[in-house]
């Protein structure tokens, strides 16, 4: 596996989050989606009646795919959602 | 005069304008009876108030007499069009509850259950604990409720779509897109329906436009009295968490339906309603606006606030859609159902304001046995449509 | 919590920012409402700016860095996380703020400058994760520094495919393949609406010229046939198509990739001024559904303007020049501008509109799929993600009789869901223009508040409070 996170690019602080309890890198000025994708997770819930596996689509606060639980609160849009220290996300794509 | 386009319609034909539920059902019941149906819509099926309304069958709601003895015959139809439509309608029987949120709300309750009992009814009185242990989800301010098993629910769209496919499937035709302009009279019967694309020789016409069955009056020389009563709805997304034993009402709600002096007031009237999709509706205002179908932040802050005071836990879901429908009123709170004297061959089903859907199975079958055999196997009196004596149907040439 | 001002400006890309700092520059009280996280909306590039891993330095021939440089400098009050999601009949603007604030504010003047989102036509698989938008994957190069995946293809047609697949080059990533579902014949044809655009022709060409550089050949004519994997993107089969968009037998194509980005064209975001009542008019070539303004970019109705994409998709710089000239306008209007100076700005503007428009065209014209894609979508295929909706669902309530947007929303729930029809009413517009006919196609979905999904916690209680305080970004 390459590493996606590009190695001469500036970012913040880094942060610390969790996702599924799990630490997971990220920084400052990041969405929640954008620390996930590096991470590699792009699984990010499952569809209401199919039950298919879905992402991020638009990417742009549009389409409502990459809605992940964030801090307790469900449904929220990772794409519109910044990190911050000791952000809890939760993929529920059992 | 000339009319617009050829005469394509058979002369036996028996026309329903308007493709609601009420008019879905009737064609339903003709069309089973072997009767030749066609269904004018001006707009799509369910366009109007059967497309923005919710699903609850509540018994509890109507008005002790026939009212009540006409919802109650009105769900067990509905019970039996599940199991023969072809398409699920998503009907059950999940009860229903009126909530108090005050001692003389209670007490009211009370009052209106015992007189439910008396028309065979079952109806429980609650105290809050009882009620709470029945709906785990019930809020703090809660004080008591009434509990029928017998109150249901249903997809009203389903409901009227499955409606219209079955009318086909008997041979009804249903043409959508297609507005009634007018109706040919000769010596006061009507002759023929004709619209904005052909005309129709008609046997027997059935006005079950709802909100708009005066604009159809009128071409017959009758004054209906329905006036457009708006309902606003909102619409949480699906709750993985939030589970709904049964349909909720508050007492307030009853109050609002029959006093229309208290709507626009800050009444407390709120209905809260889970469908199997697991979203959750909260209506609903009572507003006279004319045809007005816009949502206004107003209401919506004011259902939301009433429907998160019946059940807290709704404030952790998203709100995903708002909408409003039309809902037929009249001034008594009852349908107008049956045939008007002074034009033969006209029947009117309309004005069943919030009521439609848990009486349209029953106005279907009451009217399209009216229009086969001209008598009902219920008595229709109290729903006459020319019972407003001094304003009502008015005849004008 | 209310808030009172000159003018409110709704949306917070190139013709926001524009159109914010040219009338806090005259001393108007207005606020840049927006939705996203930080300002400049969700891309920095201009089709024509090379990549840069730089974050918060200039790119060079980037169009959002210096507006925001310029919104900074003028003080221009910029409402982050603000989504706009209700217009009242009394002109009361009403959004979610935050996580938790309900926000209501009226205007003397309200400036739409909403811009576009991403269209799709959808291939069986295009719902797996891994399948995004060539927007989407622009934000996670350009705004985080983070590749969209290992092994990436991108497809589409138009000039951002290209830009993505160079951008992503540049940048040390993988493209395994770059589709164009048009051919080079199109794309010459669509050069007519290129009145006066020479510079932009020859900066197409050197992008092309790059991305050969680095080894990318486009493969025109041909388009994904479908997208493949378990629980992710694992492969993308791709076919080459005639120029009515019908495949070849034969030519298909496997390609490994765990990201496939689809650059399908956009759709202007007219649901805001739609819902405020503001006509709308069809235009195909202008991409779709847009808000008819007239020369001063004022809207149908009294006192509400349109900028940037919704009147007409033009990519960055017509934005930009829209936010400016509505800005003038309704500066002149609240008096706080006039003179030789304001004409002689006016005309300029009006002017450089005028050439990028006709850009706007030829971009257009070029990302236009061919007709035969729409019959490439296999029944099994999701139209609405957000209900699940399959074609298969869909053909049958068309052939029910279900022949408007509004009743097979009805019949289907296609629509109903939280996106509220924003990505499945264009694809529904697409395959009913192909299942009925034209007409059909240029429906429209009916609208009501909010038009994104809000918490129900925010219309319950009422905050007390300065709302700009909490959430206050001066750029």
């Amino acid at each position: 596996m390459t590493e996606l996170r590009l190695k001469n690019f500036q970012r913040g602080p880094a942060v610390r989050i969790r996702v599924n309890g799990r630490v997971v890198e990220a920084y400052q000025g990041e969405t929640v989606q954008a620390a996930l994708q590096a991470a590699g997770l792009v699984t990010l819930n499952r569809s209401p009646r199919l039950g298919e596996k879905r992402g991020a689509l638009c990417g742009m606060g549009v389409c409502y795919g990459c809605l992940v639980t964030i801090d307790g609160r469900p449904n929220q849009r990772a794409c519109h959602t910044l990190v911050r220290e000791g952000l809890e996300v939760l993929l529920d794509v059992s | 005069m000339t009319f617009p386009g050829p005469v394509t319609g058979r002369a036996s034909e028996t026309v329903v304008i308007g493709g609601g539920v009420i008019g879905a059902s009737i064609a339903y019941h003709l069309a089973q009876r072997g009767v030749e149906t066609l269904l004018l819509e001006a707009g799509g099926l369910a366009s109007g108030t059967s497309g923005a309304c919710d699903g609850m069958v509540f018994l509890q709601s109507k008005k002790p007499g026939l009212h009540l003895n006409l919802a109650q015959a009105g769900i067990r139809s509905l019970e039996r069009l599940a199991r023969v439509l072809p398409r699920e309608i998503e009907f059950q029987r999940s009860g229903g509850m009126v909530v108090a949120f005050s001692e003389e709300e209670l007490e009211a309750l009370a009052r209106l259950a015992d007189r439910q009992r008396r028309e065979g009814l079952a109806v429980d009185l609650l105290d809050a604990h009882q009620a709470r242990s029945l709906e785990g989800c019930l809020g703090p301010e809660v004080r008591g409720a009434t509990h029928c098993a017998s109150d249901g629910q249903v997809n009203p769209l389903a409901l009227t779509l499955g409606l219209a496919q079955g009318a086909r499937l008997h041979g009804a035709r249903i043409h959508q897109g297609e507005k009634v302009i007018a109706l040919r009279r000769t010596k006061g019967r009507i002759e023929a329906v004709i619209t904005d694309q052909a005309a129709y020789p008609a046997r027997t016409v059935i006005n079950a436009a709802g909100v708009r069955a005066p604009e159809i009056g009128r071409m017959a020389g009758l004054d209906l009295p329905i006036i457009p009563r708006r309902g606003q709805l909102l619409v949480t997304e699906p709750s993985a968490k939030l589970k709904l034993g049964c349909c909720l009402i508050s007492a307030g709600y009853l109050a609002v339906k029959y006093n229309p002096e208290l709507s626009g007031k800050d009444d407390t009237g709120v209905s809260i309603e889970q469908a199997q999709s697991g979203s959750l509706l909260l209506g609903s205002s009572r507003e006279f606006v004319a045809f007005d179908r816009r949502t206004t932040l107003d209401q919506i802050k004011k259902i939301a606030r009433r429907a998160c005071s019946l059940v807290p836990g709704l404030k952790e879901l998203n709100l995903i859609r708002t909408f409003a429908g039309l809902r037929p009123f009249t001034r008594d709170g009852l349908p107008l159902i049956g045939p008007v004297d002074s034009v033969p061959g006209f029947i009117v089903a309309a004005g069943h304001e919030g009521d439609g859907i848990a009486l349209s199975a029953i106005t279907g079958e009451l009217v399209a046995q009216l229009a086969a055999e001209d008598r009902t196997g219920f008595p229709l009196d109290q729903f006459a449509p020319g019972r407003f004596a001094e304003a009502g149907v008015k005849v004008h040439d | 919590m209310s808030l009172r001002l000159q003018a409110a400006v709704i949306g917070g890309g190139p013709a926001g920012l524009a159109a914010g700092a040219e009338l806090t520059a005259r001393g108007v009280k207005v606020a840049v409402l927006d939705e996203g996280p930080y300002p400049g909306g969700p891309t920095r590039h201009s089709p024509t700016s090379g990549f840069a891993p730089r974050p918060n330095g200039p790119v060079r021939g980037e169009l959002v860095g210096p507006l925001v440089e310029q919104a900074r400098r003028t003080g221009t009050e910029i409402l982050s996380q603000v989504q706009v999601v209700g217009l009242e009949e009394d002109g009361t603007i009403w959004a979610q703020q935050g996580q938790d604030r309900l926000l209501e504010l009226k205007a003397e003047y309200v400036l739409f400058a909403t811009g576009a989102r991403e269209r799709f036509i959808p291939f069986a698989g295009w719902t797996l994760p891994g399948v995004i938008s060539t927007g989407a994957a622009q934000i996670l190069l350009e705004r985080h520094g983070i590749l969209p995946g290992q092994r990436i293809v991108v497809a589409g047609s138009g000039p951002l495919p290209l830009l993505l697949a160079s951008h992503l080059a540049g940048a040390g990533g993988r493209v395994a393949a770059l589709l164009d579902h048009s051919s080079w014949r199109k794309r010459a044809g669509a050069i007519r609406h290129l009145a006066g655009g020479r510079t932009k022709l020859l900066q197409g060409l050197g992008l092309l010229a790059g991305l050969l550089r680095a080894g990318i050949r486009p493969r025109t004519s041909t388009t994904v046939a479908a997208a493949r994997g378990a629980d992710r993107l694992e492969e993308v089969e791709t076919v080459r198509i005639d120029g009515r968009g019908r495949p070849l037998p034969g030519s298909e194509r496997t390609i490994p990739a765990d990201c496939l980005a689809l650059g399908h064209g956009f759709s202007p975001n007219i649901e805001l001024p739609q819902l405020a009542g503001c006509e709308i008019v069809h235009d195909p070539f202008r991409g779709g559904w847009l808000v008819r303004v007239d020369r001063t970019l004022m809207t149908s109705r009294e006192g509400f303007y349109a900028a940037g994409e919704i009147t007409g998709l033009g990519g960055g710089p017509k934005s930009v020049i829209e936010g400016r000239l509505a800005a003038l306008h309704l500066a002149a209007r609240l008096g706080a501008a006039r003179g030789r100076d304001l004409d002689r700005q006016v005309a300029r503007l009006a002017g450089a509109r005028r050439r990028e428009e006709s850009f706007g065209r030829f971009l257009t014209s070029l990302a236009a799929p061919p007709p035969g894609l729409w019959d490439l979508i296999g029944g099994e295929t999701v139209i609405c993600r957000c209900e699940d909706v399959t074609l298969n669902r869909i053909q049958e309530a068309v052939g029910k009789g279900a022949v408007t947007l509004d009743s097979l929303k009805k019949a289907t729930r296609c629509g109903m869901g939280r996106c509220q029809g924003r990505i499945c009413g264009p694809i529904l517009a697409g395959v009913l223009g192909r299942l009925v006919g034209p007409e059909a196609g240029a429906a429209q979905l009916s609208l009501r508040p909010p038009l994104k999904p809000i918490p129900l916690s925010l219309l319950v209680g009422e905050e007390p409070g300065d709302p700009t305080q909490k959430q206050r970004t001066f750029c």
